[in-house]
């Protein structure tokens, strides 16, 4: 009913990754209780992990043949992602320190300009609109505990 | 229902609070399934960790109603602008944009509430039928037959639920191993917790959930950053009496078959609306359009179905505890939260939590459809918030909805790696869905397989000889099986061999 998903570039080293992941945790997992007793602690992680290098090893194989188109910045990492990734890191940053109104406040207005490509002043009120709304919502009415800043 | 259920029952429709959460949950439902982006995993998500110092039954009157409306919600942004605002909607947009092509997105809107709403009561009438006497029945379960249900349930929201069922396997036991970390259980032994204290009490699944259903899909989003909605007129939407009455078969044919998808453990909406739509598709001989040009049959049928599957996917969730659909698996979430055990024996310790829940429901159905006849002209407004505007939002909604958990800092740092793990899994046509099922699965089949082997003392021929000489045992074993043989190209083969016999049968009977 819907169509075929296109194949994307990287797919392949994104599997391969997984699957060095999966062999990692599999390994792990063996280190926890080895093969002591059938119910022993590390018996089921080690089937989980085992399920994962094997369905992994299936796509894998399933796959070959059909090479991964070029483009993997363009069409998976656009620098719209990664930038957008950076102001979060930022707003995880400074959550504490700043506290919520001046954190999420700056991350909303720098992010909304990034991704609209200007007009500070429709970034700016959406920006203090919402965490006034979030601020109103979530503390006063939900009485959630947000981060303020020490100097507050 | 007996005398003191129906107390329990009416306590949302008594309760001034309640009524009103539920009435907010289902009115904010409705946008947060109509908006594309927004999503009732992620709301539900979120909404766990903002509400986890309330009431619990303030919490899920509110989770119920953005659960019923959010389903619900979905179908209009299907029908208006061909997007659909959620999963369960995909079938939905199939016949119900083409008919908004044709200038009947009004009449469109009006038929797909109302038989929203006959879906969402029938599944709510199978709910309070069906899970007291199903959960009489889980009494008699072994920890063995749990273990296969949770099977069962990875194995089929695996493998009818995305492109492959070895990508579905692989994010479902992924979600295993997530729910794996930290102190075991059963002996307080360290798994994965590479000698970090902070990974003692395993990784917080909240946050984990949060970052598949909210980091990600806002992450998918910047890709669609430009995309402009498409305006429609729309007109009258409540539908007249002549209208309803022609499509109330179907509906409820479909909404059995939601009910039924619903609640095998780990289908949901998506899976029952699809299903339903090939359903109407194969059994209306005259539909009133060709289907796919606007047949009113292929709306009725797959909104019947995903709001039945509500109710459906609560039936495993309450009477084993094992979620019905990745909202449901949320659900459990919370309900641990507040310190309550979904299973059979929450029916027997707390039976007003079901009948509260069966109230709240219903409830839900009737504001749903209040909510989707009115309000029009604001939706239209809503639904076309810039992603721009939106993504950066989700964002914050989630770290904010991450630190509120525990108030930690590091439980945002993993919200940010499943969230961006998440962004590559759906890049690549990983379903996400199954992670947060085996996060919510894992633990209790690691604990029902021990238990099991345990009461055989550790020995496997005992414990594959039980699986098959208990009547119970035995069905699910089968039915494990069946679901593994038919990804076999044996299976296959059997098939198109049964097809080849079956049309030369047919072409000899008739000569």
């Amino acid at each position: 009913m819907s169509q075929p998903r296109p194949r994307q570039p990287g797919e392949r080293a994104f599997t391969l990754a997984l699957l060095a992941l999966s062999l990692f945790l599999l390994y792990q997992a063996y280190t926890i209780s080895g093969f002591s007793a059938v119910s022993s602690p590390g018996v089921f992680p080690m089937v989980a992990a085992g399920v994962m290098v094997l369905s992994l090893a299936t796509v894998l194989v399933r796959e070959r043949g059909r090479p991964d188109p070029a483009g993997f910045v363009r069409q998976v990492t656009p620098p719209v992602l990664l930038g957008s990734i950076v102001l979060i890191v930022g707003l995880m940053v400074t959550l504490e320190p700043a506290g919520f109104v001046a954190a999420a406040g700056g991350f909303l207005f720098a992010t909304i300009l990034f991704l609209q490509r200007g007009r500070p002043v429709r970034a700016a009120l959406v920006a203090a609109v919402a965490v006034v709304a979030i601020y109103v919502v979530f503390r006063i009415g939900f009485q959630v505990v947000l981060p303020e800043a020490g100097w507050m | 229902m007996d005398g003191s259920a129906l107390p329990y029952f009416l306590m949302a429709w008594l309760d001034p609070s309640l009524l009103a959460l539920t009435a907010l949950g289902t009115l904010a439902g409705v946008y947060i399934g109509a908006i594309p982006g927004l999503s009732v995993t992620m709301a539900v998500s979120i909404l766990i960790s903002f509400t986890f110092a309330w009431d619990v039954n303030e919490a899920l009157a509110l989770m119920a109603g953005v659960f019923c409306g959010g389903v619900y919600g979905g179908s209009r942004t299907a029908i208006l602008l061909n997007i659909p605002g959620a999963p369960s909607a995909i079938a939905t947009a199939l016949d119900g944009f083409p008919l908004a092509q044709r200038g009947e997105a009004g009449r469109a809107i009006g038929v797909s509430t109302v038989v929203s709403v006959i879906g969402g009561m029938m599944g709510v009438v199978a709910l309070a039928v069906a899970a007291p006497a199903i959960s009489e029945f889980a009494l008699m379960f072994a920890p063995r037959d749990y273990l296969l249900l949770a099977v069962i349930g990875l194995l089929l929201v695996g493998s009818l639920s995305g492109e492959s069922l070895a990508k579905g396997v692989f994010a479902g036991a992924l979600g295993v191993l997530i729910g794996m970390v930290g102190m075991d259980p059963l002996t307080a032994e360290q798994r994965f917790t590479f000698s970090q204290v902070s990974l003692l009490g395993g990784i917080p699944y909240v946050a984990a959930m949060i970052g598949f259903f909210g980091v990600a899909e806002a992450l998918v989003q910047l890709h669609q950053l430009d995309a402009k909605p498409i305006r429609q007129k729309v007109d009258r939407i409540v539908p007249s009496w002549d209208v309803v009455k022609r499509y109330i078969p179907l509906s409820i044919r479909s909404s059995a078959i939601g009910v039924v998808i619903g609640a095998l453990p780990g289908t949901g909406g998506d899976i029952a609306s699809l299903m339903a739509y090939d359903h109407a598709k194969r059994s209306v001989k005259k539909p009133s359009r060709p289907f796919g040009d606007g047949a009113y049959e292929g709306l009725v049928a797959p909104e019947s179905a995903n709001n039945a599957a509500i109710g459906g996917a609560y039936i495993p969730m309450l009477t084993l505890g094992l979620p019905g659909d990745a909202v449901t698996a949320v659900i459990i979430g919370a309900l641990f939260i507040h310190g309550l055990r979904p299973g059979p024996m929450l029916m027997i310790e707390t039976p007003h939590l079901f009948w509260f829940t069966v109230g709240n429901l219903t409830l839900a159905n009737l504001f749903t459809l209040v909510f989707g006849l009115t309000g029009i002209r604001v939706f239209a407004k809503m639904v076309e918030c810039p992603r721009a505007i939106l993504v950066p939002l989700i964002i914050v909604l989630s770290v904010v909805g991450t630190y509120a958990i525990q108030n930690s800092v590091i439980d945002i740092y993993w919200m940010l790696a499943f969230g961006v793990l998440g962004y590559f899994m759906k890049i690549y046509g990983y379903q996400v869905g199954p992670v947060i099922l085996g996060v919510i699965l894992g633990p209790l089949m690691d604990v029902s397989y021990r238990r099991a082997m345990l009461s055989v003392r550790d020995d496997p021929s005992a414990f594959a000889l039980e699986l098959l000489t208990h009547p119970i045992s035995l069905v699910l074993t089968l039915f494990v099986v069946l679901l593994l043989a038919r990804q076999t190209p044996a299976w296959a083969a059997v098939q198109s061999r049964l097809g080849r016999w079956r049309a030369g049968h047919g072409t000899g009977g008739s000569a």
